[in-house]
């Protein structure tokens, strides 16, 4: 399942951010009678496609495995909060119909905003999906909506309040985080097509690449600042809901008073070692806005319902990949507004390039830091992982089959997509 | 029967009805593609994702209907759903890999490979839901399946049979093939009576009820038939539209005789259908989302298949 994921969600940010860009690029070169941005929405249409057929199979199939191998947490979400999942597959509808009135009606409109209009529900469509399946994953970290303590005392689900779900304490950060950084490393994944192809080509070509990487540049420059600022909100979230997991991602043990941020460390046999640096107060200061603010330890909790501590580093490490992100974009900006044309130095296209590697390991990282962070509980205090999982054995030589299977399926949609761009050159695509 | 799970059906009848006609669509990309792809393909390529978003559609509202069946469901299926899934993901991969390929013969060689993976998903989940409907390898109170007796039995394979058969005459009708005219109304006779055979050898109690109850509307889903064959034969252009329809119909018919009844007649499904205040916004959701969904794809066909290009000189 977490492979499964893992790849899903490389998958699914291009889906989100792929549409964007393709529809900014048909409005700009509408608006400014250019024939470069034009061609750049219809090539990234064609890759859009294969990677969207791929995308949503991928997707059916984590559909599938919440089914197959979650079958009991799946009946408490089938009773309680089943609602987003629901409303998802009409997001996802909405896409789905308009993807396909958008690629073969390219010809069919007189006024050529209305086709790109078709174009903004497909981005609509994608972005609506993230937002109600991140409404289900807050529902796993806050919980709500049904009693829980009769639930816990007894299995039975009772006092069901179906809209809760929709709102739980998390739900807003957690959403607003989840489509920052889908913009963030979707838009990254295309800043690394455009400067690759870039430092590939010369003369026309290479401005056609140009306009693409500003328009990309435009939308994760955007998106990594919201990336950072939902980041920190989120943070200060789990300190009022989530104060276990909190605490392990800060490598709190015990609760205390005028807190400071701990870089680096590990914890072990009750000590913490190879700690970087202490940076006094700071931690109270970011949680609770004093120096004296009072921070949760893990001592509170019993050991058995600790996450795995590897959380504490994985979390430094996505916080300083994320303030280097910010840092990297601001000042690329800057260069952009002192007309230093950044894009026109190779080094620049080199360093986005190796930034767009880290940026999906970012993503990923993210992911599993949040994931990981929540662990045993499936539904935080309410349902263990050990509890919703299908144990069949059966399970196991399926789950090889889909590491390779995707190991193999991925490079060749990759194979595919460069085969036929490469069949198409830029000069003979029709606009 | 609840509302909610009429409206289960109702799904279930359209993504069936369209999952059909594209089995029926990669049968004939496997025996005729010279010939018919570029038909075929024109059809196919707004629409292949809606049959696909329709499945999710159904398993996603089977979630919200009937949520306490989830665990027998997700345990016994586990096998057969996954790899189901893993076709599927070739089905999708290899029809948007074929639309690109500038050469012929990838494009030829992916095809079939979509075909091929649209049969075989095809077979496992009508041997999943024969399985689900007779219960034939199932262990309920153990949570088991036999898989090889889940595949291997003489219902399942006279239903996928029969399925089949109609899926080649619905796609012949459909896409005005008029070398299979005599083949394909064969097919749908034959189909038919190998479902017939299977329903009245194992589900005895829905057969009961087609002739019962369910009588009225057995002999004019028998005379829509009739009147699909008779405009197939004669080439008639509407024959497509009424052929699907039937379609349609017999799939909600199928499902009304089964009724509330699953793995043979044994489990009522009624006692584990979700009620109270989820069921509502459920029923609310699907009014407004369905509302919306069906807006959708009638601009979908009036814009991918009736709306002519404009005279342009075709630049920006």
């Amino acid at each position: 399942m977490g492979f499964s994921l893992g790849v899903h969600i490389i998958l699914a940010v291009i889906g989100i951010a792929l549409p964007v860009i393709i529809v900014t690029a048909e409005i700009t070169g509408i608006k400014k009678k250019d024939q470069y941005y034009t061609r750049i929405a219809k090539r990234l249409t064609t890759i859009f496609i294969v990677f969207f057929a791929v995308g949503t199979a991928s997707g059916t199939l984590v559909a599938l495995e919440l089914l197959v191998l979650w079958p009991k947490f799946m009946v408490l979400v089938g009773h309680v909060a089943i609602l987003p999942l629901y409303i998802e597959v009409f997001a996802f509808f909405l896409e789905a119909v308009f993807l396909g009135v958008y690629v073969y009606s390219w010809d069919k409109f007189e006024n050529r905003y209305m086709h790109a209009l078709t174009g903004v529900f497909v981005a609509l469509g994608a972005v609506l999906s993230a937002v109600f399946i991140t409404m289900l994953n807050a529902f796993m970290n806050t919980p709500t909506g049904f009693n829980i303590t009769e639930y816990i005392k007894t299995g039975i689900i009772a006092d069901v309040q179906p809209l809760a779900v929709l709102a739980t304490p998390s739900t807003l950060v957690e959403v607003a985080h989840v489509v920052s950084t889908s913009y963030f490393a979707g838009g990254f994944i295309f800043i690394f097509y455009f400067a690759y192809r870039m430092l590939k080509s010369t003369g026309d070509e290479r401005l056609h690449y140009r306009k693409g990487l500003n328009i990309a540049f435009g939308l994760t420059f955007i998106a990594t600042f919201f990336a950072v600022i939902t980041g920190m909100l989120s943070i200060s979230g789990l300190y009022s809901f989530q104060p276990e997991k909190y605490a392990a991602l800060e490598l709190d043990i015990y609760p205390q008073t005028h807190a400071p941020e701990i870089l680096g460390g590990f914890y072990s046999n009750g000590t913490i070692k190879w700690v970087i640096a202490y940076i006094p107060n700071l931690q109270s200061i970011l949680a609770t806005g004093t120096a004296n603010g009072s921070v949760p330890g893990l001592s509170s909790f019993p050991e058995s319902t600790w996450p795995p501590l590897i959380v504490h580093f994985m979390f430094d490490t996505m916080v300083f990949l994320g303030f280097s992100f910010g840092l990297l974009m601001l000042v690329i900006f800057i260069m952009l507004i002192l007309k230093m044309h950044p894009f026109d130095k190779r080094w620049v296209l080199k360093l986005l390039m190796i930034a767009a590697v880290l940026a999906v390991f970012l993503l990923e990282l993210g992911w599993a830091t949040a994931e990981i962070g929540r662990q045993p509980w499936i539904v935080y205090n309410v349902l263990l992982v050990s509890q919703a999982a299908n144990t069949s054995p059966s399970i196991i030589p399926l789950a090889i089959f889909f590491a390779v299977f995707y190991m193999v399926i991925i490079p060749f949609t990759v194979f595919v997509i460069k085969k036929l761009l490469k069949d198409r050159p830029i000069s003979s695509e029709q606009v | 029967m609840s509302l909610m799970l009429s409206i289960n059906y109702f799904i279930f009848s359209i993504f069936f009805t369209l999952f059909v006609l594209e089995v029926g669509i990669a049968l004939i990309l496997l025996l005729e593609y010279e010939k018919y792809k570029d038909n075929l393909k024109r059809f196919l390529m707004p629409l292949w994702e809606v049959t696909g978003t329709f499945a999710i559609f159904y398993i996603v509202n089977l979630e919200a209907v009937v949520p306490s069946l989830l665990l027998l469901i997700g345990t016994i299926f586990v096998v057969p759903l996954l790899v189901a899934a893993i076709f599927f993901i070739l089905r999708n991969a290899f029809l948007s890999y074929s639309e690109y390929m500038g050469d012929k013969i990838s494009e030829k060689r992916y095809s079939h490979v979509y075909a091929i993976s649209t049969i075989i998903v095809a077979f496992i989940v009508i041997s999943v839901l024969d399985s689900g409907i007779s219960g034939i390898a199932i262990n309920a109170s153990s949570y088991s399946i036999n898989l090889l007796m889940m595949f291997v039995n003489p219902f399942n394979i006279l239903m996928f049979l029969g399925i089949a058969l109609l899926a080649v005459f619905i796609a012949a009708a459909f896409f005005r093939i008029r070398e299979y005219k005599l083949f394909s109304i064969l097919s749908a006779v034959l189909g038919i009576i190998a479902i017939a055979i299977a329903v009245h050898s194992s589900l005895n109690y829905l057969f009961d009820s087609a002739f019962n109850t369910g009588l009225p509307y057995l002999l004019g889903l028998l005379a829509l038939l009739t009147v699909s064959l008779f405009m197939h034969y004669n080439g008639n252009k509407y024959a497509k539209y009424i052929s699907v329809l039937w379609f349609f119909l017999a799939v909600n018919f199928f499902c009304f005789m089964q009724g509330s009844y699953i793995l043979g007649g044994t489990v009522n499904t009624n006692n584990y259908v979700a009620t109270g205040a989820m069921a509502f916004y459920i029923n609310v959701v699907t009014i407004i989302g369905g509302a919306i969904l069906a807006a959708s794809l009638i601009y979908m066909v009036y814009i991918s298949y009736m709306k002519k290009a404009p005279k342009t000189n075709g630049n920006y």
